[in-house]
């Protein structure tokens, strides 16, 4: 069930950086709670730059970002308590374990008195094995320490997750799974924002799907809309067409 | 914020390999160091304990031996090198002292440069601000390379918070590092038979533990500051490296060689001649008298001028000593401006003279010296020619050094911890800027 009012919604959102790139060109998007939008689109697209923003890493140049109404730009510590985050390769501190791992990121997240069967709970639910819930991150496969991220964002309960290439680089089991917890996420109500190369999983898992090119979002559809439509093609067809500032 | 920060930092330091070895590496030196600076003091303290039994009974020529200092166990500075004798006789003033126990000496005491043995001190402006550099080049660069800053600050977290929360960890455990290595060293001078600790003694071995905590700590803040510019940790480890190298062993060292070569000092030769030309309109008197006195006219008035003569002589020949004396004392003055800006620099003046093994307290014993000699031992000496039987009586008046105080020495010291304490500031904020103005992405 989504909620009518958006979480994340970006405002006329722009991007120019020093060197004079426009990596983001007027974007506008909302995504409300209990739906996943997947972000397609090649390298440099401005999807990573659009997450960037709504993390307050990088200031607009113009336009805003909102997170449940909360102007990031103006209050970035207040909006980031309602959204959490998973990048593309999750590195975590490896001489600390799991648990150990997901406590540090928990207290950061403003949940400072979970147990220990708490943070077990979490973990089991992304499907951790139970014996590497103790042991030090360092030795994780990439698909144990994605594991691990999407626990460290279910563990914040936040409003908004903003989910950056998540499933690059994982087998297919773990991809697999992780399509699996971010639609226990979607059920749950949090409004998923993901930035991906994979198209199929994003036609699977996304109630709405963006495509970007040089910054600008140059088609959007919905998972019914896609029920009737390629969007493998449509893809490779918006990344074939001419440059738009040409 | 900052204490789930600070905690977590302090965790990641205690499990890291290269604390432990560090941290392992600190006690096995701190030890070993202060068992073998404590074994030479003791000979050294025998060695003085005999030749002040020994002296023999000359109440013209004098032995003035300078006691080994007991924090030269920490901190040997100059106290082994700069010798330990002075010979007085009322022919001379002693501009120097001579070699240890009669065994170096060196002309120019002044110039000498780097760094002595290993010992406490050497522990701290090496070992541990190396440690420093280790366990604070990656702070910021490797979080970034890695993304964990990235996770972190999805949060709301200040970034001051976080900067503030490492630092204070970070130096939690640097800090903790020192104050193990200085306990060792103090428990193996407490248990040692020959080293008698006073509470002077122990407030100037806090206040040298003291300012090795701000010497670490303007490493540490240099740390962050390269850790917080730079895009990798591998580059901040190159960068801090080299600074290190620069500011421990070029730039000291540097100041002294530039000072040496731009203020220029009289020649031996020049000396000479400047010493025969302030004695010359007396010289041809000096040779009537002294013919006269040796030649059998042994009245009070031709040895009283024999004795005058003899005793101006000393004193003008002490004056144009003073002056090199001075000229070599605006000579270091120089190097030590040149080097005002290395903390290695800094720290060793620092804990040389609370330690009282630094340059100053052997000048300090050199006017002590002269002083005796201007005072006590010559008007002993006047009574040979005006009261024989009363000098024949009478003691050889007792030489005194008054130790140097240690508000003295504070007052002394409060400079270059100023600086010291500017620098630490000056990193800090330059990391604090770096840090807020850096692109996590």
């Amino acid at each position: 069930m989504t909620t009518l009012q958006p979480i994340l919604k970006a405002d006329d959102l722009s991007k120019r950086y020093e060197d004079g790139v426009l990596a983001l060109d007027h974007l506008n998007l909302e995504v409300r709670g209990g739906e996943v939008y997947c972000l397609l689109g090649a390298n440099g697209a401005g999807k990573t730059t659009t997450i960037n923003l709504f993390l307050n890493f990088i200031p607009p140049t113009t336009g805003t970002c909102f997170i449940k109404g909360i102007d990031v730009n103006k209050d970035p510590l207040e909006a980031k308590k309602y959204v959490a985050f998973v990048s593309e390769n999750v590195m975590l501190y490896g001489n600390f374990t799991a648990r150990q791992n997901l406590d540090f990121f928990a207290k950061l997240g403003g949940k400072p008195n979970l147990t220990k069967e708490q943070y077990y709970q979490v973990m089991r639910r992304v499907s951790l094995q139970e014996k590497a819930f103790e042991q030090r991150v360092k030795t994780y496969s990439k698909g144990m320490r994605q594991k691990l991220g999407i626990s460290i964002a279910i563990i914040k309960d936040a409003a908004g997750i903003l989910l950056d290439e998540p499933t690059s680089g994982l087998d297919p089991k773990a991809a697999e799974e992780f399509q699996e917890t971010l639609a226990e996420l979607k059920g749950e109500g949090k409004a998923i924002l993901m930035s991906t190369h994979d198209i199929f999983r994003a036609k699977e898992i996304g109630d709405r799907v963006g495509i970007m090119k040089e910054g600008r979002l140059v088609m959007e559809r919905t998972r019914e809309e896609l029920q009737y439509e390629d969007l493998v093609k449509i893809y490779i067809d918006y990344m074939k067409s001419e440059p738009l500032t040409a | 914020m900052i204490g789930v920060i600070y905690k977590r930092e302090i965790l990641d330091h205690l499990k890291s390999a290269k604390f432990l070895i560090g941290f392992c590496l600190t006690l096995a030196i701190a030890v070993a160091a202060t068992v073998i600076n404590v074994q030479d003091y003791g000979r050294r303290l025998q060695d003085y304990r005999a030749a002040q039994r020994d002296l023999p009974a000359n109440k013209f020529d004098i032995q003035i031996f300078r006691p080994p200092e007991v924090l030269s166990v920490l901190v040997q500075g100059k106290d082994r090198t700069l010798g330990n004798k002075a010979s007085v006789n009322y022919m001379n003033i002693p501009d120097r002292l001579t070699g240890y126990m009669s065994e170096r000496s060196t002309p120019r005491p002044k110039s000498l440069s780097g760094f002595g043995s290993v010992d406490f001190a050497f522990l701290v402006r090496v070992v541990l601000s190396l440690l420093v550099i280790f366990l604070a080049y990656d702070a910021v660069a490797e979080e970034k390379q890695s993304g964990t800053l990235k996770l972190a600050l999805a949060n709301a977290l200040p970034r001051s918070s976080l900067l503030i929360g490492k630092a204070a960890a970070g130096l939690t455990v640097v800090l903790g590092s020192l104050l193990a290595a200085a306990a060792v060293a103090v428990l193996i001078m407490m248990v040692h038979p020959a080293v008698d600790l006073s509470g002077a003694d122990a407030a100037r071995i806090l206040s040298l533990v003291a300012a090795s905590a701000l010497y670490l700590t303007v490493f540490y803040m240099l740390s962050l500051l390269v850790s917080a510019a730079v895009k990798r940790p591998a580059t901040a480890l190159m960068v801090l490296l080299q600074l290190w190298i620069f500011l421990v062993v070029v730039y000291p060292n540097l100041g002294v060689s530039i000072a040496e070569n731009f203020y220029k000092l009289p020649t031996d030769r020049e000396m000479a001649e400047k010493k025969v030309a302030a004695f010359a309109p007396y010289g041809d008197e000096l040779k009537k008298v002294q013919a006269a006195y040796f030649g059998g006219d042994r009245s009070q008035p031709t040895g009283m001028r024999y004795f005058e003569l003899q005793s101006l002589r000393s004193r003008l020949w002490n004056d144009v000593d003073r002056e090199l004396s001075l000229r070599l004392s605006g000579q270091l003055e120089r190097a030590r401006w040149i080097s005002i800006l290395s903390p290695a620099a800094l720290f060793n003046r620092v804990v040389e003279r609370y330690a009282r093994t630094d340059i100053e307290e052997y000048d300090r014993f050199l006017a002590s010296v002269e002083r005796y000699w201007k005072t006590k031992y010559m008007d002993f000496q006047v009574l040979f020619y005006k009261d024989l039987p009363a000098y024949r009586k009478a003691a050889t008046p007792p030489f005194e050094h008054p130790a140097e105080g240690t508000s003295e020495a504070w007052a002394a010291t409060a400079p270059q911890i100023v600086v010291l304490a500017l620098l630490a500031l000056i990193f800090f904020a330059a990391a604090s800027t770096a840090f807020l103005r850096k692109d996590v992405r």
